[in-house]
């Protein structure tokens, strides 16, 4: 019952107050220079692996966004997402796949001017980063000591993102939208240990990131 | 917007948005290092030991023109077999693959290579009797902040009487050291790094056949036996090694991967003359005497593990994890009391003091049931002269300086010159080896 009224208020938040709810979806391009030459290193090191790790690019984001005052030309409001990037490659006997979910929870400011730009917005996004990469083989997660293997890190992450509406109804508009972002991973001390099985032998344990993100956006008004 | 212009906006937006930037950013950056930049010049790889066996076989992988001198008349360093002295072959150098998170494991992992885990429970030889357990835990030498002092004087400080200290010299054993030499400071932070795991597997067949099969056998047609260099001239751009039979090499990189042991005893010579800062490093690294027996039963009467005996502090059961009928008993002699041993002379001494104290210890059963023993004394061994390297009191940056390139035409590898927490074991002398081929191509890169 509590979850009902919640869901309502929710929405009757939206109405009453001109608040907005949007969710998207994005592919995301993500560079990562020391994980670029964790990988590389990897590959390098393993001649008897034929078909080469590709390195950990492609992913995409899912995200939810609630902006308070939306009706105004700045307006803010929070988000919460989740990316997922995944690289795999099949040897013979050996699949090797590493995956890495980032979860971030941040401030939006949001900047719109129909005199201006019609039907054009722009946002900054400033968020807090938590993020976990694990690897698996032949499909299992790989374990070792009884243990999953897995490289947990944190970080921050800024962004501007881009946006175009394409109104459906007076209440929903559909927006594609592009969106850069750099997150300082700053701690993320056994990434070299999940990708090269090494620890400080090639690599620092913090990585910067550039994350490229193209999507799609859904928004009620 | 009427409905159909606006699934046709929305649909170009989205496709494109998805398509162009996979397609701009995968060619961006690259899955390997160097690709396309294969070296041209000549590379001589110095021992084929773990690390140099695995320093060519990347360099085969690479396309690049390279040479193995070993001076001995076989390869694999502080790695061998031996066939027919019991029903499986015995693992005459290396037999643990320590921990699956290693370039090992994952080739262990793809070729399927059977292993076991090893359970092994471990006793304790203590105030003269076997027991299971200790009044106080005598693995004391993990964490931060230990003292810069030897395990021996860190367990004095802890109040650990006498009566433990063969039980502290079989724990310096597992660090190829004596009790009195390696510093518990220095091992703990090199222990820092370790990340493969603590689980410790044996091979069903051998490590050595392991390693043979899937890196040496490929490399086997570049290396020059019997070549012991003697002496590095790397003054011009064209380096010069000399062997033993005055024989002069030519290459543009030399992979130095010796054990330390030859390098302390400057059993090579160099010129120009090391840096001071170098051989000041190679002089900080121990390598101690180090001995495998192998004691054959006619049954078994022995603990799996046997931690604390005076002649021989770490007894450990050879044939867990073998397919076979025998009973092999390994006496794992490292330090001052391989050393004890070693100056006894002859196997059959060294083989009567370790049966001597299995009959102390076992009341009596050991001689009454001993077949043979085979015992492989790698002091004795002119090229190699000792177990492995470890951390001395005062080591310091020792281990990262030893590892450190020389004008880019040197390059140093071997258990002892990994710097990322694997000395010690044949891993870490592969990653060493990998990390010597890396800095070559990274040097002509520049």
């Amino acid at each position: 019952m509590k979850y009902r009224l919640l869901f309502f208020n929710l929405f009757a938040g939206i109405c009453a107050f001109a608040q907005s709810f949007e969710t998207g979806l994005s592919y995301n391009y993500l560079y990562a220079g020391q994980w670029d030459n964790l990988i590389q290193t990897y590959n390098f090191a393993r001649p008897f692996l034929v078909e080469k790790q590709p390195l950990l690019k492609h992913g995409a984001q899912v995200y939810l966004a609630y902006r308070f005052k939306s009706e105004k030309r700045i307006s803010h409001g929070i988000q919460l997402s989740y990316s997922y990037f995944r690289s795999s490659a099949e040897n013979a006997g050996f699949t090797n796949t590493l995956g890495f979910s980032a979860l971030n929870v941040g401030y939006i400011l949001h900047y719109e001017n129909e005199t201006l730009l019609k039907r054009v917005y722009a946002e900054l996004i400033v968020a807090a980063t938590g993020g976990r990469m694990q690897r698996r083989i032949n499909n299992a997660p790989f374990e070792y000591d009884q243990k999953r293997a897995k490289a947990l890190g944190i970080g921050g992450n800024v962004g501007t993102k881009l946006g175009y509406h394409l109104k459906i109804n007076e209440a929903v508009r559909l927006s594609p939208f592009v969106l850069l972002s750099y997150t300082p991973y700053f701690y993320a001390p056994d990434a070299e240990v999940l990708i090269n099985q090494t620890r400080g032998l090639v690599a620092e344990d913090w990585t910067g990131m550039l994350n490229a993100q193209f999507g799609l956006a859904l928004k009620w008004k | 917007m009427n409905r159909r212009l606006f699934l046709k906006q929305a649909s170009l937006v989205s496709v494109g948005g998805l398509l162009f930037p996979s397609g701009m950013f995968s060619a961006c950056r690259k899955d390997d290092l160097f690709k396309g930049s294969a070296y041209q010049g000549k590379v001589i790889v110095v021992g084929a030991g773990a690390a140099g066996l695995y320093a060519g076989y990347l360099l085969k992988s690479k396309g690049i023109d390279f040479t193995i001198l070993e001076a001995a008349a076989y390869h694999g360093g502080r790695m061998g077999k031996k066939s027919g002295f019991a029903d499986y072959d015995i693992d005459t150098g290396a037999q643990w693959l320590h921990g699956r998170n290693s370039i090992l494991g994952d080739l262990v992992a793809k070729n399927k290579v059977a292993t076991t885990l090893d359970t092994s429970e471990l006793s304790y030889w203590f105030n003269k009797q076997i027991v299971d357990t200790l009044p106080k835990d005598p693995f004391i030498f993990e964490g931060k902040n230990l003292p810069d002092v030897s395990f021996k004087d860190y367990a004095v400080q802890l109040g650990f009487g006498d009566e433990y200290n063969y039980i502290i010299e079989a724990i310096a054993a597992d660090q190829g050291a004596a009790a009195s030499q390696i510093s518990a400071y220095w091992n703990s932070k090199d222990e820092e790094n370790w990340v493969a795991g603590t689980e410790d597997f044996k091979f069903s067949k051998t490590y050595f056949d392991f390693i043979e099969e899937y890196i040496a056998n490929p490399v086997q047609s570049n290396i020059v036996y019997n070549t012991p260099v003697k002496a590095i001239d790397y003054t011009n751009e064209s380096i010069q090694l000399t062997d033993a039979g005055n024989k002069v090499w030519t290459a543009d990189k030399v992979i130095v991967t010796v054990p330390v042991s030859i390098l302390k005893n400057n059993e090579i010579t160099f010129s120009p003359l090391l840096p001071a800062t170098k051989t000041e490093a190679f002089s900080k690294f121990g390598m101690g005497a180090g001995m495998k027996v192998f004691l054959k039963f006619s049954r078994k009467f022995y603990k799996p593990v046997l931690y604390g005996g005076q002649v021989c502090a770490a007894y450990v059961d050879d044939s867990v994890g073998k397919t076979t009928n025998d009973h092999v008993l390994l006496a794992f002699v490292m330090g001052t009391q391989a050393a004890n041993l070693h100056s006894l002379g002859s196997d059959n001494a060294i083989t009567d003091a370790l049966i001597k104290e299995l009959d102390s210890i076992y009341s009596g059963q050991a001689s009454a049931a001993f077949m043979a023993s085979s015992v492989h004394d790698y002091t004795n061994k002119p090229f190699i002269k000792g177990a492995y390297g470890y951390s001395t009191v005062g080591m310091g940056n020792a281990r990262e300086v030893a590892a450190q390139s020389v004008n880019d035409k040197l390059f140093f590898a071997g258990e002892a010159m990994n710097v990322s927490g694997h000395h010690q074991t044949v891993h870490g002398a592969v990653e060493s080896g990998y990390k010597a081929v890396l800095d070559v191509l990274s040097s002509v890169k520049k």
